[in-house]
């Protein structure tokens, strides 16, 4: 019976639990490495299930409605004779953004609208300050305002806003809307009106994008997919969308999928780098039994005996700290909802989530027997003549390339697999495991580059302390270079976060350079250009780029119409490049966003009859799947329009000046409806809330975007994201801390040793605590110094390849971060050397000869 | 001597071990036959080859050519899992650092090798305990070995190597980590034991004063064996315990 092999007889399992019953402090130390990954796996397993619950349990608030149907303008006569003729209670909004006038100061945001009509939403509570607020506001003719920014200006209840033309009291403060998370007041704050006050603002006349909704409440029998089933050849027709609570649910499941992916694999990083250390102290472990092995063989036990022995024990180790890991877990799954309180629209349901602590603790397992495999491996090369010769035996030496190499493919086959059952995409395991595998080799170069340097300048002219605690580095056994790379990781995964956090906000902050724009004006309707470009004169502003916009939908494509295109479904072309509204730009030259890639740039045409020779960027031209020397034709308005693309483009779309994906050459559209954007640098602190109060005095309907404010919102944005992202990577650093302190419990009795001979030969327990205090000083040192430099090294690359920006790393918060890691370090080492100074010479030599 | 009554037999044994281009030949064309129910000892200089040889005779190693013949089992063709069960059917052995293993008490130190074969619990404990009582540790069964002296760790190390009968006992410098009196009491158990079970006893030594103590003196010298005495009175009473067993 093959399977019999493979089960320990009674034999091995007495002996593995007999043999661990006195050391099971120090056994218990070695699994732990495992337990931090396995708390935070549990833990966003955990907490991935509660949010998913929730959405099941709460689907119908997140959406508000049984069915919600909208479109990008009024809707057509078949629409509405469609949503006259399903019944239900029903409710509609308006929604646009407008710069709002706040209070009597006169404030100014560009604000989220929503004009309301009727009972929305149906499920759940619109929360306000008063309550009955959320109930009145219609009849009362008032406004609700968001809270943070009722918050920021000192707003109350009783106070006014202005939306375009008009002036509404605000009547509640917003608490929460069912379905939205705190997180949208980032985008602008929200503002919720009477439907009816919307004419009255005359902010639909002019250029706004809008998006008119209708909200449906049916019975509880009602067939919402047979009604979406009439509803679909309609909404293909009319480029309307609708979202039911089914569609709602998976769309937001989707979203929590993929944040609790990203921040599981943190999570995973973390278990790995405990695998690590898991495997380190097996592999000491292991060594430091040989000789009880060898005598093991002596005595008659089997290979497959003494393999048991102690595969059993690892085997147990692995459920032990799985098992803490997961109790772990569910602790802390108790508490990580306050890290995502701002993203969720809803307060999370909890529950013990069997799946979530099964996955987590069998990954947990799984991954501390797999990496304990190979020094397992070696257990049956340990010979019996140990006994009777002093060989230094070393367990990794002794087994074949080819064992090692099916030992390695064996656990790289594990780690992918279980990683691929956390993404649920075998290829994302794939190319996880292979970058994670590059990032933990190229952690081990550098930190046995850095161990190397370290060791070659251990100066003669260094105190003898000194010398002796980097000396106690390189001591037999040690497990520096892992040590090293697991305090490393955690370091380069604070180090990439904070560095990439800091380029994002470089790369969207041009309020440093003289010549950044920091306000800019849009909606400006042609009849208001010049009245504006006046008004930014004279507040002593700087106009640094006045752009005209038209807005344009395709109607052919390579002479084939839209909807025929739209219908072949073998040029499987995006339906969102074929219908949208173009906002196209003319001019007669590049501006530094564009790049020409393909064809020719040409400035200029002769008029709206000839073929008009435009550039499209290269990320429309692949949606739309058309090259240089390719036809398109827009419906400018009702005038069809025939281009020929000349060029193709990339272009930036980061910077803050209005950017197009297709650019007209002068002489086309001149004459055409038209826009216009204004890219403008005031001075001075005020200059630009001043200017956009005098704007919008004037011109309610013109929206402007302060990028001061913008820039404040993505950096809260961040922040809130990255406190998630640093809490899960703090898994990472308590995973190398444990593992640092089993490195240290594993060679405790050499340390005594050390100690005990150093007192012997009379050195003072001040400098023997200064050795082993210098010791971990260099430990911690140099892990943060290799996750330094390769978090460094990364985001060099980043800057180079994805952010385009001169690397100025910005190192000062990183060397708090690394300092704290130091010190921890310091403090992991200094508790467990505080009974060492105590052990008396004579016991330790008895020890010894045990 | 007939090879036939013989319970250790080495034919033509030697060991090399290979560095490189470099060979050093520690055992070189050893042959000797030991009769069953003998005491014999192995000395000679360090370097000599005398642990080696012990390794190899225990099948603890593999010669580099010739064989070795062990209660009919020829142990150079035998598997290491094949040897691990002869060892453990035949052999005993008592270690110069004792190899009690630490984290286990006297009486389960002792009752290892016979809970390899799975013999009842019962059993083997009472088996084990006569021991320790024969080696006068009854009081110390369920002490770990740190807590017992070197002679007591040594001790243990002895009931442990009788407790499967073994038909022949192989010990490496036995009181080599010991003081003088305590290295007497071990050497007076070994004896003891080995004339009560009659357990044929290799040991390795340097004492010269030990060697003197055993029926056969095996001498190596630079991997070869430079003498062979039996002492005379010890060499007929030798060939009545071989005719002993052969019965």
């Amino acid at each position: 019976m093959k399977i019999r092999r493979y089960i320990p007889d009674l034999f091995s399992l007495k002996t593995a639990w007999r043999d661990a019953r006195s050391q099971y402090k120090s056994l218990a130390l070695y699994s732990s490495g495992i337990i931090a990954g396995v708390t935070a796996l549990v833990a966003i397993l955990s907490f991935r299930s509660d949010v998913l619950l929730t959405v099941n349990e709460q689907a119908r608030e997140l959406l508000g409605a049984d069915l919600e149907i909208r479109q990008n303008q009024p809707y057509g006569e078949k629409i509405t004779a469609f949503i006259d003729s399903i019944g239900g209670e029903q409710s509609t909004s308006i929604e646009f953004s407008s710069m709002v006038v706040y209070g009597e100061t006169g404030e100014t945001r560009l604000s989220q609208i929503r004009a309301i009509e009727g009972g929305f939403p149906f499920y759940g509570t619109l929360k306000t300050a008063p309550a009955q607020a959320a109930y009145e506001y219609q009849q009362n003719r008032s406004a609700l305002v968001d809270r943070p920014i009722m918050n920021q200006l000192g707003l109350s209840v009783g106070d006014s806003i202005r939306v375009g033309n008009e002036k509404l009291p605000i009547s509640g403060t917003i608490l929460e809307i069912p379905g939205e998370s705190a997180a949208f007041s980032l985008i602008g704050p929200r503002v919720i009106i009477p439907r009816e006050v919307v004419e009255g603002t005359s902010l639909l006349e002019r250029g706004s994008r809008v998006r008119y909704k209708s909200y449906f409440q049916f019975e509880p029998d009602r067939d919402i997919d047979a009604l979406v089933s009439g509803l679909r050849p309609l909404a293909r027709e009319h480029q309307v969308r609708y979202e039911t609570v089914e569609s709602r649910k998976q769309d937001f499941s989707q979203i929590v999928d993929n944040l609790s992916r990203f921040l599981g694999m943190i999570g995973f990083v973390a278990l790995l780098l405990g695998g690590l250390g898991v495997a380190s102290a097996i592999y000491v472990y292991i060594k430091r039994k040989s000789t009880t092995v060898a005598t093991l063989r002596c005595l008659g036990a089997s290979s497959r005996q003494t393999t048991s022995i102690f595969a059993t024990q690892v085997v147990l180790l692995g459920i032990f700290g799985a098992s803490i890991g997961s109790l772990f877990g569910l602790l802390v799954q108790r508490y990580l909802p306050g890290l995502f309180t701002d993203f969720l629209p809803f307060e999370i349901v909890q529950q013990v989530s069997p799946a979530a602590l099964m996955l987590g603790f069998g990954t947990g397992v799984v991954i501390s027997v797999g990496f304990a495999l190979l020094p397992l491996l070696s257990i049956n090369k340990i010979p019996p003549l140990l006994t009777l010769k002093n060989i230094d035996f070393s367990p990794l030496d002794h087994i074949t390339s080819r064992t090692k190499l099916t030992g390695s493919v064996f656990t790289v086959f594990f780690i992918t697999g279980t990683l691929a059952l956390l993404l649920q995409s075998l290829t994302a395991a794939f190319f996880f495991t292979i970058g994670l595998i590059l990032s933990v080799a190229l952690l081990m170069a550098t930190a046995n580059l850095l161990i190397r340097v370290v060791r070659a300048i251990r100066l003669r002219s260094l105190p003898y302390v000194w010398r002796q605690g980097i000396a106690n580095l390189f001591r037999p056994n040690n497990q520096t270079s892992i040590l090293v790379t697991t305090l490393g990781m955690g370091m380069l995964l604070i180090g990439i976060l904070y560095l990439s956090q800091d380029m994002i906000l470089q790369r969207i902050d041009f309020q440093t350079g003289d010549s950044q724009p920091n306000l800019v004006l849009y909606d400006i309707q042609s009849d208001q250009n010049d009245d504006i470009l006046r008004m930014v004169e004279e507040e002593g502003a700087e106009i640094l780029q006045n752009v005209p916009i038209v807005t344009m939908r395709l109607s052919h494509r390579n002479g084939q119409p839209i909807r025929e295109v739209r219908d072949d479904t073998t040029l499987d072309i995006g339906r969102w490049a074929l219908s949208r509204e173009y906002r196209v730009t003319y001019r007669d030259a590049l501006t530094e966003a564009e790049t020409i890639t393909q064809g020719e740039w040409i400035g200029q045409a002769d008029g709206i009859d000839s073929v008009v020779p435009i550039s499209i960027n290269d990320a429309i031209a692949n949606d739309l799947k058309i090259s240089v020397g390719d036809s398109l034709t827009f419906d400018v308005q009702g005038i069809p329009v025939e281009t020929t693309i000349a060029s193709i483009r990339d272009v930036d779309f980061q910077r803050p000046e209005p950017n197009f994906f297709v650019l007209f050459p002068a002489g086309v559209l001149e004459s055409a409806p038209q826009f216009y954007a204004t890219v403008i640098r005031t001075e001075g602190e005020t200059g630009a809330a001043d200017l956009q109060q005098a704007v919008v005095r004037e011109h309610p309907n013109i929206s402007a975007i302060d990028i001061g404010l913008v820039l404040e919102s993505v950096q809260q944005f961040l922040d809130k994201v990255a406190m998630a992202v640093q809490f899960m990577a703090l898994f990472s650093i308590i995973t190398g801390l444990i593992v640092l302190a089993s490195a240290i419990a594993i060679s405790r009795f050499q340390r005594i040793r050390e100690a005990v001979l150093l007192r012997t030969i009379g050195a003072l327990r001040s400098q023997i605590r200064g050795i082993q205090l210098l010791e971990y000083l260099f430990l911690g040192t140099l892990a943060c110094f290799a996750g330094l430099i390769l978090s460094v090294g990364s985001a060099w690359l980043l800057s180079i390849f994805y952010f385009d920006l001169p690397f100025a790393p910005n190192l000062s918060a990183l060397s708090i971060a690394a300092v704290l890691i130091v010190l921890l370090t310091l403090l992991v080492g200094f508790l467990n050397m505080r009974g060492i100074l105590n052990k008396k010479p004579l016991e330790v030599l008895r020890l010894e000869t045990g | 001597m007939n090879k036939q009554n013989s319970i250790l037999q080495t034919e033509n044994l030697t060991k090399t071990y290979r560095n490189g281009e470099k060979s050093l030949t520690v055992l070189d064309n050893i042959n000797f036959t030991v009769e069953p129910g003998i005491s014999c000892a192995i000395v000679g200089p360090s370097g000599s080859g005398k642990t080696t040889l012990l390794g190899l005779c225990a099948g603890l190693d593999q010669p580099s050519s010739g064989r070795i013949i062990l209660k009919g089992h020829q142990l150079n063709e035998l598997n290491e899992d094949e040897l691990a069960a002869v060892r453990n059917r035949h052999i005993g052995f008592v270690f110069q650092t004792f190899q009690l293993m630490p984290t286990l008490t006297a009486i389960e130190n002792v009752m290892v090798p016979l809970e390899l074969r799975g013999e009842r619990y019962q059993h083997v404990y009472q088996r084990a305990l006569e021991l320790l009582e024969s080696v006068g540790l009854a009081d110390r069964i369920g002490h770990y070995p740190t807590q017992l002296s070197g002679g007591e760790q040594q001790r243990v190390g002895i009931a442990r190597a009788y407790i499967n009968n073994p038909d022949i006992l192989f010990a490496d410098e036995p009181t080599g980590n010991l003081d003088t009196e305590t290295g007497k009491q071990i050497e007076e158990t070994l004896f003891e034991l080995n004339r009560s079970q009659g357990t044929t006893l290799i040991i390795v030594t340097h004492d010269l004063e030990l060697a003197e103590q055993c029926d056969r003196v095996i001498r190596l010298k630079s991997g070869q064996i430079a003498g062979d005495n039996y002492t005379g009175f010890r060499e007929a009473e030798a060939l009545n315990l071989a005719s002993e067993h052969e019965n």
